[in-house]
């Protein structure tokens, strides 16, 4: 047995992977998905490709065929996210997000006459209720709100506003049916059986072109209950919350990841639609369609369901305006619960030159076992802690923050978690990485990358993603290369520009008080920065 | 628009045969591969669906070791890496005398110690930089090995494995570093309500003597020492427990060499003692017991009663019923009942979970807010008076559909489709289990589902727990059953 395992390879350097992964992607058909209409070569049944196409209204659709089995995974993005709440009405796209699920004129209801007039009085219900809050009477009051509520009542008997829901699980989706919203995004994604992309057409294309936003209330109601559960007890919700804000102070990229909890209280029906018909347009949709298709049956398909659609807007999103390194900022919040510190630093957005390289130094400081933190953590039995890095968190596409997370062991001392990030980071920046821990995180990058895109949801996912934030889908593709292509001074560089103490924020939930050596900042950007 | 003349949704009898060749849906049309130019229809069930393509995945290459281990291989030359799991089985459960948490600090313990050779800290070094992962996992049937690397990688990868299974470390310092990250880890667990109603329901209905209900605690890991843990590895770890799956490009017949050639040395772990880990604690009549947590606004809320194993014939009705009725689905009876029609922000499930290895429970669980615990729960028990009723032949077919429908997602990768292989291998289930489960699924009547239920659903014996402010849940539980406080008042 030792003789066998002694027998183990003794030149693991030598052996690189980049002639395996090479092999990879081409096996994926990565390096000839690049550019043109349909790319590479000719249609060959068992190949992969890749198509793009947009319909006169602005829908695009990137479309990937796979054929591996007869399943077919689509993502809609739509580029409204929290940060493009009006004023006033934090967290209506999470409600818009749910409100995609209830069904249009045509399905989830009993009887579209009756139930339209249900929902018209309902909403006239409410509007009464709500004038009245201000010098009604107390009984006058009530009977307005039973009125409302009576009135939800008799709508919701004409609703079947699961119906949506239920006509796609009985396809076969599975529990595959989601939808998120974030701060710059909604991404609406399912998978289905193949043979019932007609059905995906039909169901996608009817909830943009004629939503009907029933259950409306009760709907708002949960959402608030959610939003304030989470704002309350969800450890990563708040202290998420507490560094955006610490960092981006009132700009929108501060707001709390879900709204403020009771921001919704006076909204209505008609001024969700009136944001849905505004923000909502076929011009700004990006779908990705990844799976079992044959291009020629598919493209009519899509020109029939969403030729249609209206155009809207066919602007982007205004650019949020850029932040500015205002100084180190620092907030504390009570926390019975796990302790965690996240530190934050102000860099650029992933469209930016540097990204990459950042990326690399996020991993080389804390994505992996072997990385530098991890180790520095893991030899100290009071800070053995869970960390992990994120180089694209919080932002958008011009600006992000680079984000090193921990979950406090018992007993560990967050002074001495941030003193030991300060140093380790200060070692990379002065030393650079060394020629083969530099290699091996490119490798474990592009292993994962490799990996990821095994799964057609990722995939469908990361073409959008990657349309979105570079206008074209090879981007996708591309990202490993860049990474491959950062050099070790490059990654000092980008340390010393971007990862300085006036850019940074820190967060930290405890329950303990501050430390003397973390006081709290209110966060407010007119405020002058603390410094420790 | 009446849901249940869904055209589209009709589900053709005598498909599916033999299970892998997937043909599942539904009203197989003329216009299959045609682009339509036809109008939009006006609701989708107005559409016609093609034949899904058959499909065949390719069924995984079983082998036997030397050491008469299962090696179970599904070969995939797509990419040039490979996923692979070492199982080590554990015959029931747990057995008694093992301190609590015991196998999850060891499984911590072997991975981030190493072993003589090569400490955890190298082996992380060296797993990184040829991207490559081995992971231990610990769950109540067995221990598992996981591991992900290029191909070329394998045998080192394979090597790793063999010192930690034969000669691992658990050095003193590594064992003290498991245990504080799993003190913290259960500091951690105890603010957590949902899992405390989870694991106080294990105690009640299984007994609290149960290694099932067993769960670390503080002082059962602080007590548990090296040696112990060295003793437990031998305990578990032997070559006559032993599973392997792979999948990716490997050779089934190379691998097998290598497996054999390397583990010829483990040891046999010997015999394990069978025990009765699943005995469900049935009481005489529903007993409602309350967990106080004082000023909580969310209450957790638990219901239990007796289950089935996946191979009783009643499991499938039952399971039907369960989709149909409370779980896996937007547009069950529990929630068109609970949020939709009452407008209770009930979050929750209800249905007969399935277990390989022992039998599982009728499980019903949700979180409420606790000033509006009471009217929840009354009318979550008039929910489930009525849930008992037949199943309409509307609502059986489309739990059926769901199922039906879904099932190539289960089979639509070779890790997927090993996943499946090695748990019937693992829990002694014979390899046709799932064509058998979608035969009795297609041929199912309502009337078989109300008599599993009749039989299986005991409602007038029912454990129910609350985990929530007890002062204010105390008068509205008492007409639910015989009321228990758990915490002695």
């Amino acid at each position: 047995m030792a003789a066998m395992l002694r027998e183990r390879s003794s030149e693991p350097e030598s052996r690189l992977m980049i002639q395996a992964l090479a092999r990879t992607a081409l096996l994926l058909g990565i390096f000839w998905a690049s550019g043109g209409q349909v790319c590479g070569q000719e249609p060959d049944a068992g190949d992969e490709r890749v198509l793009e196409h947009q319909l006169e209204n602005g829908w695009r659709f990137l479309i990937y065929q796979r054929r591996n089995a007869p399943t077919i995974s689509f993502e809609t993005y739509v580029p409204v996210g929290t940060v493009d709440d009006p004023p006033q009405l934090g967290g209506l796209t999470l409600l818009l997000k749910n409100l995609l699920f209830k069904g249009s004129a045509r399905i989830g209801t009993r009887d579209w006459d009756e139930e339209n007039a249900a929902l018209a009085e309902t909403d006239a219900a409410h509007a009464a209720w709500l004038a009245a809050r201000q010098d009604a009477a107390p009984e006058q009051l009530a009977a307005l709100r039973a009125a409302f509520e009576h009135a939800r009542e008799h709508a919701a008997k004409w609703s079947q506003a699961q119906e949506w829901s239920r006509v796609l699980e009985e396809a076969g989706c599975g529990d595959s049916l989601r939808a998120t919203c974030d701060q710059s995004s909604t991404r609406l994604s399912v998978s289905l059986p193949a043979n019932q992309f007609e059905l995906w057409c039909w169901m996608e294309s009817e909830r943009f072109r004629d939503p009907v936003f029933r259950e409306f209330f009760g709907e708002k109601a949960a959402l608030m209950e959610r939003s304030q559960r989470a704002a309350t007890q969800d450890s990563e919700q708040l202290i998420g919350d507490a560094l955006r804000a610490c960092a981006y102070g009132e700009h929108v990229l501060g707001r709390p990841s879900r709204g403020a909890f009771n921001a919704l209280q006076e909204l209505d029906r008609a001024t969700a639609m009136a944001f849905f018909r505004e923000h909502y347009g076929a011009a700004r949709m990006v779908t990705a369609i990844v799976g079992d298709v044959e291009f020629e049956h598919l493209i009519p398909l899509l020109d029939k369901y969403f030729g249609s659609l209206p155009s809207g807007p066919r602007t982007s999103p205004a650019a949020h305006p850029r932040t500015h390194a205002a100084g180190e900022r620092r907030v504390q919040v009570p926390f019975a619960g796990e302790p965690r510190l996240w530190i934050a630093w102000h860099v650029p957005g992933p469209a930016h030159p540097d990204s990459a390289a950042i990326e690399v130094a996020m991993r080389l400081l804390g994505h992996s076992r072997s990385s530098r933190l991890r180790k520095r953590i893991k030899r100290s039995l009071a800070l053995d802690s869970k960390l992990f890095v994120d180089h694209n968190w919080g932002g958008d596409r011009q600006q992000s923050l680079a984000l090193i997370g921990c979950a406090l062991n018992l007993g560990a001392a967050p002074e001495r978690l941030e003193e030991a990030i300060d140093e380790e980071l200060q070692r990379l920046t002065r030393e650079g990485p060394g020629r083969e821990e530099l290699a091996g995180v490119k490798r474990v990058a592009r292993a994962e990358y490799f990996r990821s895109l095994r799964d057609n949801e990722v995939l469908a996912a990361g073409l959008t993603s990657a349309w979105v934030m570079s206008g074209r889908w090879q981007s996708l593709f591309e990202r490993d290369q860049r990474l491959v292509a950062v050099q070790a001074r490059q990654v000092q560089r980008v340390l010393r520009e971007w990862f300085t103490q006036d850019r940074r924020a820190l967060a930290l939930l405890a329950p303990s008080p501050v430390p003397a050596s973390a006081a709290p900042a209110e966060v407010d950007q007119d405020q002058p920065p603390l410094k420790r | 628009m009446n849901a249940s003349s869904n055209e589209y949704s009709r589900l053709p009898r005598g498909m599916l045969e033999p299970l892998f060749c997937l043909a599942l849906c539904l009203a197989p049309s003329a216009a299959a591969g045609t682009p339509q130019a036809s109008a939009i229809v006006d609701h989708p069930s107005q559409l016609r669906v093609p034949s899904l393509r058959p499909f065949v995945p390719p069924p995984p290459v079983r082998l036997t070791l030397k050491s008469g281990a299962r090696l179970l291989v599904i070969e995939s030359h797509e990419l040039p890496l490979v996923d692979g799991t070492l199982i080590f089985r554990r015959q029931h459960t747990p057995v008694q005398s093992e301190p609590a948490g015991i196998s999850a600090l060891l499984a911590d313990a072997l991975r981030e110690g190493g072993s003589r050779h090569t400490s955890g800290s190298e082996l992380d070094d060296w797993l990184d930089s040829h991207a490559a992962s081995i992971d231990v996992v610990s769950t109540p049937d067995a221990l598992r090995i996981q591991f992900a690397c290029v191909k070329e990688d394998l045998g080192d990868v394979l090597v790793f494995i063999g010192e930690l299974l034969m000669i691992p470390a658990y050095t003193p310092e590594e064992v003290e570093r498991s245990r504080a990250r799993a003190l913290t880890r259960v500091a951690h667990e105890s603010e957590d309500a949902s899992l405390l109603a989870d694991q106080s329901l294990d105690s009640l209905t299984l007994g609290s003597s149960s290694p099932l209900a067993r769960h670390a605690t503080r002082e059962s890991l602080k007590a548990i020492t090296r040696e112990q843990l060295v003793r437990h590895h031998r305990r578990i770890i032997g070559i006559d427990r032993l599973l392997v799956g792979a999948t990716g490009a490997v050779d089934p017949h190379e691998l097998a060499a290598h497996l054999d050639s390397l583990l010829a040395e483990l040891p046999a772990a010997g015999p394990q003692r069978a025990n009765s880990a699943q005995v469900y604690q049935l009481p005489g009549r529903t007993t409602v017991y309350l967990q106080d947590r004082p000023g909580a606004a969310q209450c957790e809320v638990r219901i239990a009663g007796p289950g089935l194993r996946r191979l009783d014939r009643d499991f499938v009705p039952l399971l039907l019923w369960s989709r149909a009725t409370g779980r896996a689905a937007a547009a069950n009876r529990m929630r068109l009942k609970l949020p939709t029609e009452l407008g209770l922000a009930i979050e929750g499930q209800l249905g007969f979970e399935a277990d390989w290895s022992r039998n599982g429970r009728l499980l019903g669980s949700f979180r409420v807010r606790s000033d509006a615990a009471a009217g929840a729960l009354a009318a979550f028990f008039e929910f489930l008076n009525d849930a008992r009723k037949p199943l309409e032949f509307a609502e059986l077919e489309a739990a059926r559909r769901r199922m039906l429908n879904a099932e190539v997602f289960q089979i639509d990768s070779p890790e997927e489709l090993l996943q499946r292989a090695l748990e019937l291998e693992l829990h002694g289930y014979p390899a046709d289990f799932w064509v058998q489960r979608d035969k009795r699924l297609r041929a199912l009547t309502p009337e078989e589902v109300s008599g599993a239920l009749e039989r299986h659903l005991r409602a007038d014996r029912l454990t129910l727990l609350v985990v929530g402010p007890a002062e204010e849940l105390a008068p509205a539980l008492a007409p639910l059953g015989t009321l228990v406080r758990l915490d002695g008042q």
